[in-house]
């Protein structure tokens, strides 16, 4: 079941979440089967620890689970959908938790950097596009953005990694993915 | 114009396109978040820009190779859904109470926390004499993690490790919560069975945590990582 998150057929997905927002537990055993491996992978990246990267998933679905209804397929795939909740969930668990030492989080943030430079071959068009757009922004805020994001680091974890004002670090964020945005030919 | 991170003016940092990119981003602070969750569902435009958002940086997490959760959480999921699963019910309880009890004001919050393995019958007071006791620490799963059994008169703690073993490059530790005053550290509990000398006093209703640590202990004498299980001591008999 490990690889499936990523196989799976978009529309498979969908009829699944069509399913689980009519309350179909079967349905909702599959969608598991088929995506807790993948976000478990995205939130442990933001948790600090295994049992809080459990706790986050089990909160992810349950949370997938009470709001699939608000699931619209014409806006995203089921797959970013549900990454978008596991990531928050993530979060929410981490912010109510003691400030993260961030030391071991520094070394991950390098490797990732160094993945995003150069993006695998097998990587889609999208990747490297953004792998590309990243790559324009300055260093200090090409890491704001990724450790943001992939390690659901704070404006305040980040304001003093980054010895920058808070309200700083807020418009640095926005202002670099607004450029994202330029870069990718945003609409 | 491009990514050079310039912007022409305030506006674009205000705008609704940077509250959906920040959204995705995580960054929001609490109050901006819900206001943000509440105009996804009220307005159409900004529930598209969020979507594209989450599209777009979608590549990030591209490459991460899934790992197949353990079976706990499936049945930790599944109690939710029936509404009976006390500790993951609030996934909040535990973290909230190990924050805390990091900051070595522990009694309080720890005696909120719910654990499945302490839904047992609370005791008031403890029985006179020599007596032995048992805990079981489980974590948010609800699944037991260690059994101990405490012997009074012989003073020893034996240790039984019925879940996974510590990560490779760390070290569990086992910590006497008393209903008031600082933990107390009970020494590192990494293997599978251990008969430990006990120095300090427990009684029941005492809780014992299990928290993960840099190998070898915590450094400090507090707990320094999560707290992964707890449990409660109630009498062997």
């Amino acid at each position: 079941m490990s690889e499936a998150g990523r196989l799976s057929q978009p529309g498979e997905l969908d009829a699944l979440m069509a399913d689980v927002a009519e309350g179909d537990e079967t349905a909702f055993r599959r969608l598991y089967d088929r995506m807790a491996g993948k976000l478990l992978a995205i939130i442990r990246r933001i948790a600090g620890s295994e049992a809080a990267a459990e706790e986050a998933l089990q909160e992810t679905f349950l949370r997938i689970w009470n709001h699939a209804d608000r699931y619209d397929p014409a806006l995203a795939s089921a797959s970013t959908w549900m990454v978008t909740i596991a990531r928050h969930a993530a979060i929410d668990l981490i912010r109510r938790g003691p400030e993260r030492v961030s030391a071991a989080a520094v070394t991950i943030d390098e490797e990732l950097a160094e993945r995003l430079a150069g993006p695998a071959p097998s990587d889609g068009l999208e990747a490297r596009g953004l792998a590309r757009c990243l790559d324009g922004l300055e260093p200090d805020r090409r890491q704001m953005v990724l450790l943001a994001y992939c390690q659901g680091w704070s404006r305040e974890e980040l304001s003093r990694r980054f010895d920058r004002p808070v309200p700083t670090v807020k418009t640095l964020l926005r202002r670099s993915l607004i450029a994202l945005k330029e870069c990718l030919g945003g609409r | 114009m491009a990514a050079d991170g310039k912007v022409r003016d305030e506006g674009d940092e205000a705008s609704p396109e940077a509250e959906a990119a920040e959204y995705v981003l995580g960054t929001l602070d609490p109050r901006e978040r819900r206001a943000a969750e509440w105009r996804m569902r009220r307005d159409p435009a900004f529930g598209s820009a969020v979507a594209r958002w989450s599209e777009q940086l979608a590549p990030l997490d591209s490459g991460l190779a899934p790992v197949p959760p353990p079976e706990r959480v499936w049945r930790g999921i599944e109690a939710g859904l029936k509404g009976t699963a006390q500790p993951m019910a609030d996934p909040g309880h535990l973290r909230r109470s190990v924050n805390r009890w990091r900051f070595a004001t522990a009694a309080t919050a720890l005696a909120a926390v719910l654990v499945a393995a302490v839904a047992l019958p609370r005791l008031l007071s403890p029985p006179p004499g020599p007596a032995s006791y048992v805990a079981i620490l489980g974590g948010e799963g609800g699944a037991p993690a260690f059994v101990a059994s405490v012997n009074t008169a012989e003073r020893t703690i034996r240790l039984r490790r019925v879940g996974s073993p510590p990560p490779p490059d760390r070290s569990f530790e086992l910590w006497k919560v008393p209903a008031t005053g600082p933990t107390v550290s009970l020494g590192v509990a990494d293997s599978e069975r251990e008969l430990k000398p006990l120095d300090v006093a427990l009684a029941p209703g005492e809780r014992l945590a299990i928290s993960v640590e840099p190998k070898g202990g915590s450094p400090t004498g507090q707990a320094t990582g999560p707290v992964v299980y707890l449990g409660t001591l109630l009498p062997a008999e």
